[in-house]
């Protein structure tokens, strides 16, 4: 908004006793503007002034004024007291209207700045000013006044102590003088309040019909003797009629204020500089009124209501767009100051609810008035020497400031909450039409992402934002992006899940930060962690960003120990133990995927964990490698977890084995577990039946692989020392029931041993020696078997004691045997890290979940959506199309390898049984072949 | 831990030239905006993928299971993490560019 120059302004004349050069020309300037010669009472200046009559008179030469003699006084002449009423009435010299009201505006002027005043010799000066204009507005006073005569530039011919020779001194009495000040101040008071009580009701009805509409009542009903001429009104009753504005204003101003502040016949009424809104009292009267807003039960709409009415006093629209302004400012400092000192704030949402609204409000008005004040311009010819009263800096009006500091960058406007959710809906709106394309149940897949990811509460919701925003932004590796990164990872991540990622990374001892119930929506925890591998290798780069996530962990404690997680169940108070071993499982999935980051966990562990190696990419690890990643003592098991991964995870995972190695360790190790599966912590006994919420205790398992020896080596060194060959076998290894089965009944009638054999023949050069399992023969079991044998041996293996023995104990290991394989054939297909997530099952017996389900009902299963049958758990795994296409497959090479089809209704453990059986028997007639 | 999160909050707010705004309205911005990434990245996501990829997808985000989804977007979409920082880059371009600012 652009504004006609202004007219340069004067300065405010300001008598004190530091300024008697000052005020006395400007008393000689009020007699020069007349023509009228200059008289001037020295005695009286000096009692005002608080100077003496010698430092008068020399300021008077110093100004070049000749001082001279007046004539003497007439005390004949003096009136009396009781008759200057009737006198005031009637002025003696008719004083043109102009020259009236200018010389009433300067004595308002003054009379307000000595109700203001605190220095008294500044009241003194202002008495004087006051008495001057007085006598000018009311010339009669002066009848009795002896005058003086000025000649211009002539020096004093004399100087008197006490009283200059040609002044006349003590004139008229002090006693005549206090009564007019009295009156006068009376009249003055009184006069302002006419001019509020008119502005109220100009204010409230429009100028067009003010007296027909009473004025408002207030609490302090206004005396009506107040404008009488000589009633002096009391403060209260001041203040009730400036009440009187606000209590009107705030019944209909608003509606009010726009329409008829601006009125084209509108012109700016006289103001005083109280009402100034530079004027200190002016600014605390604003804040008054706004500090009521953190007062609990006060209507926004009045606060609103009366800053507009204060506003609407400065009688003019860019005064008032400036004030409302200058009250959203205030608004701001307030809301700025609650925001930057939170830890004082004790006011309630409210409370800052209702400053906002306070702007919210403020704001309308201001640009309407903006807006209408390019055609009401403020009428500066109105003003002595293009002065006015009012201290307006034109820039508050032509560049009104933000009521929050603008940002940083000068060259980027501020743009309105408006416009900016506009923006979003626009984008959203895009979106919308390429949902559509992807189809209605789409549709409502992203309504119901975007409904759980409102549930989120808002502190979560502005962690996970914060984060992508700065990581959006920070792309690139940009040291700005690295430093923004570094932050979102001391903020955001405490405020969701992953807050833990770092815990476990940096100290491994912080375990129990997996019972964590801080868990978010899983899609956004699912592609947060896309955004967090990007944090870590930013937080790497830098040892000391690290250093200060240490101090950060080491701040905090209390993150991980049970004391918080009971501090915070409110936040998902629904989240089930499964949920929440879920998210562990993320967390832990994250430390997986980001295990090239693992810098940071090197540099930060260095000082914290001492008891955790080091990443080893040595090929012949030495037998300390063997000691697990993380010392912990035991292990909970979560959903998707199974054995093979936990002992990879917990026990080899600094071993430096990958691959066919691994795998020949770890089987060595489950082998060694069989024998007692309870003595580490599985329940079931059943290695391949864990139980999510069970603990393995990690630690004995540990020192049972450290007991391990296999030709005097430890499995990682046997694992390491595995020949090319041996490798390659166990990685194109294929489980086939049927050589199983083959082998198990061919070599021994004690199929738990053939059956360890003939797992180890998985890892190769496995457990399967004397050393660790002892029974296992070297020698071919068939000669051992016949040892046994009469020569008629067919007739003794087919002996129906031993046949019934082995079908019994052949089927349960088959099934345990089957499960494996599908085990393997799942892991052949999707890899083994994690892939026993995708199953759904609470324990990993996915033989259980299957033996029931009709084969022929599997064609169906292939169909999504067709699964009515099975078990509940066989809906659940079979939902997962790779488990399905995984079940097809073992039956599918069970099928091929005997060639049987199922029955109609036959189940698919029935089904397998028959399969096995058969292969069983064929296999014994083949042993039956071989040994005749 | 609250201060760190204001800085970081602050820097983001100036960045996106929200500064004149309430705490209030900071906030609905600041978290429509992470709704608005959100989304972006999983409907970008499913547009690259193959019609039986979406329905699996939708099947998944059921389960709430955010390991499985993160393996799953990872398995069907080259090099997620990159994806997800860029779709998410693409709004706060979108975003920016609605007033003229880079």
């Amino acid at each position: 908004m652009k504004r006609e120059p202004q007219i340069p302004k004067a300065p405010e004349p300001e008598p004190n006793n530091s300024n008697l050069r000052e005020t006395l020309q400007l008393i000689i300037d009020e007699f020069d503007k007349k023509g009228a010669p200059i008289e001037l009472d020295l005695s009286e200046l000096s009692s005002k002034t608080g100077r003496g009559a010698d430092e008068i008179q020399k300021t008077l030469t110093d100004m070049g004024y000749d001082i001279n003699e007046s004539p003497a006084v007439k005390p004949e002449e003096k009136v009396s007291p009781a008759e200057k009423p009737k006198k005031r009435s009637q002025p003696t010299k008719q004083m043109d209207k102009t020259d009236w009201t200018d010389v009433d505006h300067k004595l308002e002027d003054a009379v307000n700045r000595l109700r203001q005043a605190k220095d008294e010799a500044e009241k003194e000066a202002i008495n004087a000013e006051i008495k001057l204009l007085k006598e000018k507005k009311f010339p009669e006073l002066k009848q009795n006044k002896a005058s003086l005569t000025r000649k211009p530039l002539a020096k004093p011919t004399s100087t008197q102590s006490g009283a200059a020779p040609g002044i006349p001194v003590n004139v008229y009495s002090e006693d005549i003088l206090d009564q007019i000040d009295a009156k006068e101040e009376a009249r003055e008071k009184a006069s302002l309040d006419e001019k509020l009580q008119k502005a109220v009701i100009e204010y409230a009805y429009g100028k067009s019909n003010p007296k027909s509409i009473p004025i408002e009542t207030t609490k302090t009903p206004i005396d009506s003797s107040a404008y009488e001429d000589d009633y002096i009104p009391k403060s209260s009753e001041v203040e009730a009629v400036k009440e009187a504005v606000l209590n009107k204003a705030q019944r209909d101003f608003i509606e009010s204020v726009p329409s008829k502040a601006f009125e084209n016949d509108y012109t700016p009424r006289e103001r005083s500089t109280e009402e100034g809104i530079h004027n200190p009292q002016f600014e605390s009267k604003l804040e008054t009124i706004i500090k009521k807003a953190l007062e609990p039960t006060t209507d926004i709409n009045t606060i609103v209501s009366a800053v507009i009415a204060l506003a609407k006093t400065q009688n003019d629209a860019q005064l008032f767009s400036a004030t409302i302004q200058k009250a959203s400012r205030i608004v701001g400092k307030m809301i700025l100051g609650l925001k930057s000192e939170p830890e004082n704030d004790n006011y309630s949402k409210e409370a800052r609810e209702g400053l906002i609204e306070i702007i919210n409000k403020l704001s309308p008005q201001a640009l309407e008035a903006e807006k209408n004040s390019t055609s009401h311009k403020i009428d500066f010819a109105n003003y002595e020497n293009g002065k006015t009263n009012f201290d307006v800096d034109p820039e508050v009006i032509v560049n009104p400031t933000s009521v929050i500091e603008p940002p940083a960058n000068p060259e980027v406007p501020a743009v309105s909450e408006e416009k900016t959710l506009e923006a979003i809906k626009t984008i959203e709106n895009r979106r919308a039409e390429r949902i559509k394309k992807l189809g209605s149940k789409f549709i409502n897949g992203i309504q119901s992402i975007e409904k759980k990811y409102n549930s989120i509460p808002l502190k979560y919701r502005l962690g996970i934002s914060a984060t992508m925003l700065a990581l959006s932004y920070g792309a690139g590796g940009a040291g700005a992006g690295i430093n923004l990164g570094y932050r979102v990872i001391m903020t955001s991540i405490s405020m969701v899940s992953l807050e833990r990622l770092l815990a476990s990374q940096i100290q491994g001892e912080r375990t129990t930060w997996q019972k964590t119930r801080h868990v978010t929506e899983a899609v956004s925890l699912a592609i947060l962690m896309s955004f967090f591998s990007e944090i870590k290798s930013a937080v790497a780069s830098g040892v000391d960003q690290a250093s200060a996530i240490r101090d950060w962990l080491n701040e905090t404690p209390k993150l991980t120990d049970s004391t918080t997680m009971s501090k915070t169940p409110e936040v998902f108070p629904n989240l089930t133990e499964e949920e929440s071993l879920r998210n562990l499982e993320a967390m832990r999935a994250i430390d997986n995927a980001n295990s090239s980051s693992s810098e940071i966990a090197k540099t930060a562990t260095t000082e914290t964990t001492t008891q955790t190696t080091s990443t080893s990419s040595q090929t012949t690890p030495t037998p300390e490698a063997l000691k697990p990643a993380e010392v912990i003592s035991s292990y909970t098991v979560a959903s998707g977890d199974n054995l093979t991964k936990i002992i990879q995870e917990k026990i080899l995972a600094n071993s430096g084995l990958e691959g066919a190695r691994l795998t020949n360790a770890t089987e060595n190790i489950l082998s060694a577990m069989r024998a007692d599966p309870t003595k580490f912590g599985v329940t079931s006994g059943d290695l391949n039946l864990i139980k999510v919420g069970e603990n393995i205790d990690i630690a004995k398992i540990k020192e049972l692989a450290d007991s391990i020896s296999i030709n005097g080596k430890n499995i990682i060194e046997t694992a390491n020392n595995l020949s090319a060959e041996q490798v390659a076998n166990i990685s194109n290894y294929k489980p086939n029931v049927a050589d199983v089965v083959s082998s198990v009944t061919s070599s021994n009638p004690n199929v738990s041993e053939a059956l360890s054999n003939s797992v180890n023949s998985w890892s190769g050069e496995g457990v399967g020696n004397e050393e660790v399992i002892e029974k296992i023969p070297d020698e071919p079991i068939t000669n051992k078997t016949s040892e046994n044998a009469t020569s008629n041996s067919t007739e003794t293996i087919a002996s129906n004691q031993t046949q019934k023995t082995i079908n019994s104990e052949l089927i349960e290991q088959v099934k345990f045997k089957a499960d494996i394989e599908l085990r393997q054939l799942v892991e052949s297909k999707f890899g083994s890290k994690g892939i026993f997530g995708l199953f759904k099952s609470d324990g990993m017996n996915i033989w259980d979940n299957i033996k029931d389900i009709p084969v022929a009902k599997l064609d169906e299963f292939a169909k999504v959506g067709a699964f009515e049958a099975g078990s509940a758990e066989a809906k659940s795994f079979l939902v997962q199309p790779s488990t399905r296409d995984a079940t097809f497959n073992i039956l599918s090479e069970l099928q091929e390898a005997t060639g049987l089809k199922p029955a109609e209704k036959e189940t698919i453990g029935k089904f397998i049984s028959r399969m096995l059986e058969d292969t069983k028997m064929k296999a014994l007639t083949s042993t039956k072949n071989i040994t005749a | 831990m609250q201060k760190e999160f204001d800085t970081l909050f602050g820097e983001v707010i100036v960045a996106l030239n929200l500064s004149n705004m309430s705490k209030e309205a900071q906030d609905k911005i600041i978290s429509d905006l992470g709704k608005n990434m959100f989304e972006e990245i999983i409907v970008s996501a499913l547009e690259v993928m193959s019609e039986s990829d979406r329905e699996e997808f939708l099947k998944l985000e059921e389960s709430n299971d955010p390991i499985l989804i993160s393996e799953f977007l990872s398995s069907k979409i080259p090099d997620f993490n990159n994806f997800a920082r860029e779709r998410a880059r693409s709004v706060v371009d979108d975003f920016l560019k609605a007033f003229e600012v880079k």
